[in-house]
């Protein structure tokens, strides 16, 4: 097989940047996420085997259970590389399990949004953690500060919503983040992040221009704080389950739904998130020349001639000599005899990527094999994706 | 970023591989009856069919393996339904998965693995099962694959790739291949098809009486490969095999030795120019708290970040090593 090196201008390095567009509808305490319904399939009550408003890492379990169908799960051998699972802790996988033993996971594996919400005073220890990270964003708003005049995120009342990175990337797009709040189909209030620096701000609803919350991209959470009323004065919902004792809407109660002991199934309240994901792709582009005169032979076997097969006869006193081989003429004649002049034509199916030891580390094939003659120059552009 | 490095010996780095695996079940539920076969997808050409954990059409759907059918030219007949692509999907799997021989012909799979000794026990007709990749990952783990089915005159088939641990074959260009038998019990007998691990194929032959006779001329002369194919999705009970993911690995082992890492360039270590852990006595000893690791190139530029769960304290009575594992 012919090796040929890559020029200077060959192999370009990128990065593509893709936004993902992301979006949760939060109804009568379900969480679908990007209008996907709930598809119940012939094992499970919801394929593919989470329920909506999850994302299933691997899909591997679709509409199966243990009974039927069977699942499958992930398992490893315990051995010297000390290799184990998440699920099994580091004095469990010391203590219970010898040399040699199997240990299981399971699957399927699933993510989505989760909320929490915290009364005034409360112990709040998902809060509490992400006070370094708030306190390390004041430079872009002030409203990061996890503790200034303008509140105390430490006792004040704080709604926080949590996002994998599974479903955004590396990190939240700035300026995308767009919450809203509708009652009975009428929207009464609308979040988004208009200045780009986290300040997640009212554009629709009773205080238009405040201040809510702040998102932290990188990390994806969502703080809510604003607690002024949505509706009118006086109307109350049973945001918290503790009927009747009910509270006004606000985007403390923004989210009630997910995923918590709140009022999950609170009739006519809906919320919208959508966001943008960013993620950065690494891709390598290579250009692969065949030039004229390049590549026009095969060591394939058939590309010789049918019965062009070498003598070989061997012996202690045998003189060998290689018989010239016939290259199969494989140029289109009109006519089945006489055949069209000889050219030398490869069809080119895959091209092979090899490192400086020439280890093959990766292989592109064509849809088609693509015809190479004498004179005509070819270049495969091959990308690669990280 | 870090002020204080230290260099990696060879001997601090080690590389290991683990082995991940998965148990892969396939029920006859999921292959016939359940999804009255809209979770099998047929083509134009009928050279082979599909098989989806779930009706095609929906996005959850995953393809996990193709069925087809073939059978060699001395079976071949005018006549047959779809003759020549039978024909030419034997030839084009053992190609495939036997190689040309020396003469370069198209060898007959062979029962036994061994292509150039016995003649009498070559398998002319075959089923193909080709797994997913998405199910069999690098490779089947030897010894796991069990294929089993029922009809009505053998009543319920196992095949197995019993004792294939330590006694597979390796004179296929797909790969190692293991042999299939009946008996889950040494010695095994005959054999009657062939996993090939790496390449996810199952190969198991149609020109035998594990197979009523009945069903073997008609795959050959009634049925097109469609119908030879439902006939034996319609008598699958259950298919089992573990896959196989090689996960490689770089350990690096990180000494902080007693006299070494004690001091920290944090701003948050000194106060008034002192070093706070030392509570204002200068005689006690220094102490860190050591939070990450960094990876450095030679250029020391950073490459890597290891983060630990809770801060280690350091100070000069201890001697810590962090074991930095990089999976790739």
């Amino acid at each position: 097989m012919p090796l040929k090196k890559f020029g200077p201008n060959d192999i370009f390095h990128n990065q593509l940047e893709v936004y993902p567009q992301v979006q949760f509808d939060i109804y009568s305490g379900v969480v679908y996420y990007q209008n996907r319904s709930i598809i119940s399939g012939a094992f499970t009550p919801s394929t593919p085997n989470v329920p909506t408003g999850f994302v299933s890492l691997y899909e591997m379990n679709v509409d199966r259970n243990a009974s039927e169908t069977g699942l499958i799960y992930p398992f490893v051998v315990k051995n010297g590389s000390l290799s184990n699972f998440r699920s099994i802790s580091t004095d469990s996988f010391m203590s219970d399990f010898q040399y040699g033993d199997i240990l299981t996971g399971s699957y399927p594996l699933s993510a989505s949004i989760s909320r929490n919400y915290y009364p005034m005073n409360s112990s709040r220890s998902y809060v509490g953690a992400l006070q370094n990270t708030l306190n390390y964003y004041k430079y872009l708003s002030k409203h990061y500060a996890f503790s200034s005049d303008l509140g105390d995120k430490g006792t004040e009342r704080v709604n926080l919503i949590s996002i994998p990175s599974i479903i955004y990337g590396s990190s939240i797009k700035k300026g995308t983040v767009d919450l809203t709040f509708y009652v009975s189909g009428t929207l009464i209030g609308r979040l988004q992040d208009t200045a780009r620096n986290g300040e997640l701000i009212e554009t629709s609803g009773s205080n238009t221009g405040s201040v809510a919350g702040v998102v932290l991209y990188n990390e994806g959470f969502i703080l809510l704080t604003g607690s002024w009323d949505l509706e009118a004065p006086g109307i109350t919902r049973d945001y918290l389950n503790s009927s009747p004792i009910n509270v006004p809407s606000s985007w403390l109660y923004y989210g009630v739904g997910i995923s918590m002991g709140h009022n999950s199934t609170l009739p006519f309240v809906n919320y919208r998130m959508q966001f943008s994901g960013s993620n950065t792709i690494p891709t390598v582009t290579m250009l692969a020349h065949a030039n004229k005169g390049e590549l026009n032979y095969s060591s394939n076997p058939t590309f010789l001639a049918y019965g062009s097969t070498p003598n070989s006869i061997t012996g202690t006193y045998t003189f060998f000599k290689e018989d010239p081989r016939e290259i199969k003429n494989t140029v289109l004649s009109p006519y089945a005899d006489p055949t069209a002049s000889f050219q030398k034509i490869t069809y080119i199916s895959k091209i092979g990527i090899y490192d400086e030891d020439e280890n093959l580390i990766g292989v592109a094939t064509v849809a088609t094999p693509v015809k190479k003659t004498l004179d005509r120059n070819l270049t495969f552009k091959l990308k690669l994706d990280f | 970023m870090a002020t204080t490095f230290k260099n990696l010996l060879s001997t601090d780095m080690a590389t290991t591989r683990t082995l991940l695996h998965e148990a892969i079940p396939i029920t006859g539920t999921i292959v016939s009856g359940t999804y009255q076969d809209e979770n099998i997808k047929y083509y134009s050409h009928g050279m082979f069919e599909s098989v989806y954990d779930y009706p095609y059409l929906s996005s959850s759907a995953n393809r996990i393996f193709d069925l087809t059918y073939g059978y060699a030219s001395d079976l071949s007949g005018a006549a047959n339904p779809m003759n020549a692509k039978k024909l030419n999907i034997y030839n084009e799997m053992s190609l495939v998965l036997n190689g040309a021989n020396l003469e370069g012909n198209i060898p007959l799979f062979d029962a036994d693995g061994d292509l150039s000794v016995t003649t009498t026990d070559k398998m002319n007709a075959c089923i193909f099962i080709c797994y997913a990749r998405l199910l069999t990952k690098d490779e089947i783990k030897k010894g796991s694959y069990t294929f089993s089915y029922i009809d009505g005159s053998n009543g319920l088939t196992t095949l197995g790739d019993y004792g294939a641990q330590t006694d597979y074959r390796v004179n296929s260009p797909a790969g190692e291949y293991g042999l299939l038998y009946t008996s889950s019990v040494a010695p095994y007998g005959e054999s009657y098809g062939h996993i090939y691990y790496q390449a996810g194929i199952a190969v198991i032959t149609a020109s035998n009486d594990i197979w009523p006779n009945a069903l073997q001329s008609a795959w050959i002369d009634t049925n097109d490969i469609t119908g030879a194919c439902n006939d034996v999705r319609n008598m699958w009970v259950d298919n089992n095999f573990n896959n196989t993911t090689e996960l490689n690995s770089t350990i690096y082992f990180c000494r902080a030795d007693s006299g070494e890492f004690n001091y920290s360039s944090n701003q948050t270590y000194l106060s008034e120019s002192k070093i706070i852990v030392k509570a204002g006595d200068p005689s006690n000893n220094p102490m860190a708290y050591i939070t990450t690791i960094g990876l450095y190139s030679a250029d020391n530029e950073l490459l890597a970040t290891a983060k630990l769960s809770e801060p280690i304290q350091k100070d000069p009575t201890n001697s810590l090593i962090f074991r930095v594992r990089l999976d790739y």
